[in-house]
């Protein structure tokens, strides 16, 4: 037993583990890993993210590199960063990441993982019901987007405003946060407008009509769109009086959209004011003809930080 | 023993010279986008670009340079001059490179090298000395050799303190174990560089704590080798005194810096900026503690592929890590022991967050307060000595017989599984180049053909040198690609001719910008702001005109030199009045404020404007113009008060005709003299007669203790060669 003791302790492995035992006993290695992990993070940090803010914008593609570097940059926070709510924000990060570099599975994972841990926040339910959307897989899509709209944009504002990440990309890209509350109303908009869309093509006019009731009462009708679809609605509900309020109050706004002429003329039509109708129905076909009305187009909705 | 004499040494059919040279081009290959200047330095490097320039540029010109003209509107060169080893005769390496006709930038890059490739030679001797195998000790300058520690060369300057500390430490066990005059004498001269490049705190604490551990584990041998200088240092008396007096010549320029930084005038904002101690070089605890050794382990673990390697992260061939795991078998020896406990000890110093030693040590030990790198103590020492230890193992290790055929057959399957373990991991680490496995692969073969007795220990050099050089090719190919290219030729700020006092522009420039000037300064609102200075060193008179005057108005000041004022103001320093200072340089008003009460107050109508000298004239003429000095000829109608937009710094002498005048600080950080009217010659000087006489005392006598070693040198290697 003693040799064998004496064998083992003249053996280098031993020195370490007699050395791991001093640090794990009387230093405070971890706390220093720790720290040192966080530290290394700000030289880590990609120079700029002007690449991926005007690729959210849609002003810029994304360059291979600059992708390849804020991925990286991403993982490493996820694998250093101890904070929840810093963690959350780069999951979010990393989910557009992967969606932008065309690999919609791994970008569902990381806004699902977003989601767990900051389930209020608006742009992961937003960009994850997108990538579903897009996908096809719309019931998913619909209860995602559901959800972005039920945040509250003013919270939105404050949470980028005090996120680490989120400020961090800003500064980085030189982003200015003055025009943030515009460019949530129209994320808003795209959000109740894809929900109405799905729900008109699964046939749920109710829903549908609801959606857009809420869209007009929370002041993001502009241009008579959401008057137009709850108009819509109403009129295959076959409840004709509230389709000409609506479609009504969507003309006052805009007066371009042929479609909204045309619904209108018959509901005016099944409610008997058939001379009125045949004016509007006439001046339908005029605007088909020059104009191109509403043109939202689902598919041109993109993924967005901020 | 450490410094036991006999060495074991496997003698190889390939020269080493040969091989040497060998690796020095595969180095060469391996960063030649670095060396032959395709790719920019980077961060401090630069700088040191610029302060090797200024120095060679003067030493050319047979000037000694003490002001730096370029940084800036002037500073003392005195700290750049420490900073690089002004000292150091191996800087004529880039004089004689320039002088063949190579051009300044590869010259300077390649004399990096060389002096790199030196360091490298004099740590591959230190590890013959230490592990007694020349096969080994070249494998561990392999390691070091290819390991990133070069790379830093091309963004730091850790290389010149770690070239003369690795010698010093050569010299230092040369002759502990043989002493004699070479070795004593190389010691001494090593010490005389480290104690006049950048700071020698470094090298002292390093040193320390190998005296400690050497106190700890060779106690015994101390003695033996005490006896052994002593009956050196009675032999050679003379010799002895006149090397230590050398020694203590040579930490002059240090103490006259550290008194001048003591006095103020210099201001080194960011390491100074959370000192609580009055001397500017002092570094406070939190600018110390906000990167270290810990951290730069941190950062290189976050490179695990090593496809996006760049700078100042902490790499070293594979190979490394495979002797490390596979020597965990091998006998514990005081020598490792030694290698351990000296790691350990520098480790815990400094590391601040892992024991309180550090905070023991910077409060009650003062130079703990000058210093603030402590992740060079990584690159410096504890990566060598690292590599010393893995040279141990492996030495160990490849003298370890297995005696029975079951023995054999065990440790070879422990070679298998330990290559197979690493090779799983290197894979599970997302580690996805080539050479990463191919090193594991040639690894296992070398030491599985070696212990089957299938090697001849004469063809191990040229085998560890196909291990260890085929991943750092690879890598240092991803460290070029990473890097930004050069897309310009970096021009030194004056490499192009004087043409008036330091870096004015031409006449018609001088007068674009005037133009341009007087538009943007027209309508000006305000003529002072309060901005952070962001500089690293500056003069705090500069710094202070700096940061309290419009922008603009900053930038046309410094673009006139010389300016002619009839009347002068006294503007007290704690009166300062920037809003009035702005408004008269912005219109160009008759009068210039000095800091001191006024002999005079000038002659003239007030409201008449001041005079810019745009070109030379009648009225002043250059008749030299130098880093230390200009000489101005003048003919002035009458008196005035000449004012020369360089920094002020009391170390600056103005004489006109021969006799010292008085030189005011003027216009805040500026130098203004009364110049009589007639013809006179006005001569600003910089530094004094012993200044001079310092600084090329010391050059000479640096350059003839160097010049003496290698005499000895060759003497010591001729005996050995006849013996």
């Amino acid at each position: 037993m003693i040799k064998f003791f004496s064998f083992i302790t003249r053996k280098v492995f031993f020195l370490y583990i007699v050395i791991f035992f001093i640090a794990y006993r009387f230093l405070d290695y971890q706390s220093v890993f720790e720290i040192s992990r966080l530290k290394t993070l700000n030289r880590l940090v990609p120079p700029s993210f002007s690449g991926l803010v005007q690729y959210s914008q849609g002003t810029e593609q994304l360059k291979k590199e600059d992708l390849e570097s804020y991925l990286y940059y991403f993982n490493k926070v996820i694998e250093y960063v101890p904070y929840e709510s810093d963690l959350a924000d780069a999951y979010g990060m990393l989910g557009f990441c992967y969606y932008a570099k065309g690999e919609p599975h791994k970008a569902i994972d990381f806004y699902k993982k977003a989601i767990g841990l900051n389930p209020h926040f608006f742009w992961f339910h937003y960009n994850l019901g997108l990538i579903y959307y897009k996908q096809g897989r719309y019931k998913e899509a619909m209860d995602s987007l559901d959800h972005a709209i039920s945040s509250n944009p003013g919270v939105i504002v404050e949470v980028l405003k005090t996120s680490r990440i989120y400020r961090q990309v800003m500064e980085l890209s030189k982003y200015s946060t003055q025009n943030m509350d515009i460019g949530l109303k129209t994320v808003y908009r795209n959000a109740y407008l894809l929900l109405i869309t799905m729900h008109d093509a699964r046939k749920d006019y109710p829903k549908m009509f609801d959606y857009a009731g809420v869209a007009i009462e929370v002041k993001l009708d502009d241009d008579g769109l959401f008057y137009f679809y709850q108009g819509l609605a109403a009129y295959r509900l076959k409840s004709y009086n509230n389709a000409i309020f609506a479609l009504q109050e969507s003309l006052r706004r805009n007066q371009n959209n042929a479609d909204t002429f045309y619904y209108f003329g018959l509901s005016l039509d099944a409610v008997g004011k058939k001379d009125y109708a045949q004016a509007f129905l006439k001046q339908a076909e005029v605007r088909r003809r020059v104009t191109q009305g509403y043109s939202f187009d689902p598919q041109k909705v993109n993924l967005k930080i901020f | 023993m450490l410094f036991a004499q006999n060495s074991k040494d496997s003698s190889s059919p390939f020269s080493l010279p040969v091989l040497f040279f060998i690796t020095f081009l595969l180095w060469i290959f391996a960063f030649k986008d670095f060396v032959f200047d395709k790719i920019t330095l980077s961060s401090d490097a630069l700088a040191y670009y610029e302060h090797f320039k200024v120095f060679t540029d003067g030493l050319r010109r047979g000037v000694f340079p003490m002001w730096d003209p370029t940084w800036i509107t002037g500073i003392p060169e005195e700290f750049f001059l420490r900073r690089m080893g002004s000292f150091n005769p191996f800087i004529w390496i880039i004089i004689i490179f320039n002088k063949i006709g190579i051009p300044y930038n590869i010259a300077y890059l390649l004399f990096l090298s060389c002096y790199y490739f030196f360091g490298m030679v004099g740590f591959y001797l230190l590890a013959k000395r230490i592990i007694k195998d020349s096969a080994i000790a070249f494998l561990a300058y392999l390691l070091l050799m290819f390991s990133s520690l070069g790379t830093r060369m091309f963004d730091s300057y850790i290389l010149l303190t770690f070239v003369p500390m690795v010698w010093f430490f050569f010299f230092c066990v040369a002759f502990c174990q043989n002493p004699q005059r070479f070795y004593f004498l190389g010691l001494i001269f090593s010490l005389m560089i480290l104690f006049t490049t950048y700071i020698p705190f470094y090298f002292i604490t390093i040193f320390l704590t190998f005296l400690i551990s050497l106190v700890i584990l060779y106690f015994a041998q101390l003695k033996e080798i005490a006896a052994k200088a002593l009956f050196f240092i009675k032999g050679n008396k003379g010799f002895v005194i006149l090397c230590c007096l050398f020694f203590f010549i040579s930490l002059w320029p240090g103490c006259l810096f550290y008194k001048e930084a003591q006095k103020g005038e210099m201001v080194f904002f960011e390491r100074h900026s959370t000192s609580s101690v009055s001397n500017q070089v002092s570094v406070g605890i939190e600018t110390v503690t906000s990167w270290g050794i810990e951290e730069d382990i941190a950062y290189a673990s976050a490179f695990t592929d090593l496809k996006r390697f760049k700078f100042a992260i902490l790499y070293i061939s594979f190979f490394a890590y495979l002797i490390f795991l596979l020597g965990i078998i091998t006998d514990v020896n005081r020598k490792i022991l030694f290698l351990f406990v000296w790691a350990g000890l520098l480790i815990l110093i400094t590391t601040p967050r892992l024991s309180g030693i550090y905070d023991y040590l910077y409060q009650h030990v003062f130079y703990f307060k000058y210093f603030r790198n402590l992740h060079f103590f990584l690159w410096l020492v504890l990566l060598p000595i690292f590599i010393l230890f893995l040279s141990g193992q492996l030495k160990n290790l490849l003298s370890f017989q297995p005696k029975t055929k079951t023995g054999r057959i065990g440790f070879l399957t422990f070679i298998t599984l330990v290559h197979a373990g690493f090779l799983y991991f290197i894979y599970s680490q997302g580690s996805n180049i080539a050479s990463s496995y191919a090193v594991v692969i040639l690894s296992w073969l070398f030491l599985t053909l070696y212990f089957l007795g299938r090697i001849k220990t004469c063809y191990l050099p040229i085998i560890f040198l196909v291990i260890v050089i085929i991943q750092p090719l690879e890598v240092y190919h991803y460290l070029s690609r990473n890097s930004i290219p050069k897309v310009k030729s970096f021009k030194h700020v004056y490499e192009s001719d004087y043409l008036f006092p330091r870096m004015i522009q031409t006449e018609n420039k001088l007068i674009e910008m005037k133009q341009s000037f007087a538009q943007e300064i027209k309508g000006l609102s305000h003529y002072a702001e309060n901005k952070t200075s962001n500089s690293y060193i500056g003069l705090k008179w500069m710094n202070l005109f700096k940061n309290n005057l419009n922008l603009k108005i900053f930038d046309e000041y410094s673009a006139y030199k010389i300016v002619l004022y009839d009347h002068v103001e006294w503007m007290k320093d704690d009166q300062v009045d920037f809003e009035r200072l702005g408004k008269a340089i912005a219109n160009s008003e008759n009068v210039a404020f000095i800091s001191e009460s006024p002999q005079k107050e000038g002659v003239g109508a007030l409201g008449s404007s001041a005079q810019i000298i745009t070109a030379e004239s009648k009225e002043v003429k250059i008749l030299k113009y130098d880093f230390n000095d200009v000489i101005l000829k003048t003919n002035l109608n009458k008196e005035k008060f000449l004012v020369y937009n360089d920094s002020y710094h009391s170390g600056w002498h103005v004489f006109i005709d021969g006799k010292e005048a008085p030189l005011f600080r003027t216009n805040v950080a500026f130098k203004g003299v009364w110049v009589p009217a007639g013809e006179h010659q006005v001569w600003f000087r910089f530094g004094t007669a012993l200044d001079y006489f310092r600084n090329y005392f010391l050059l000479m006598m640096f350059y003839a203790v160097f010049i003496y070693l290698l005499f000895l040198g060759k003497n010591l290697y001729s005996q050995k060669v006849i013996n």
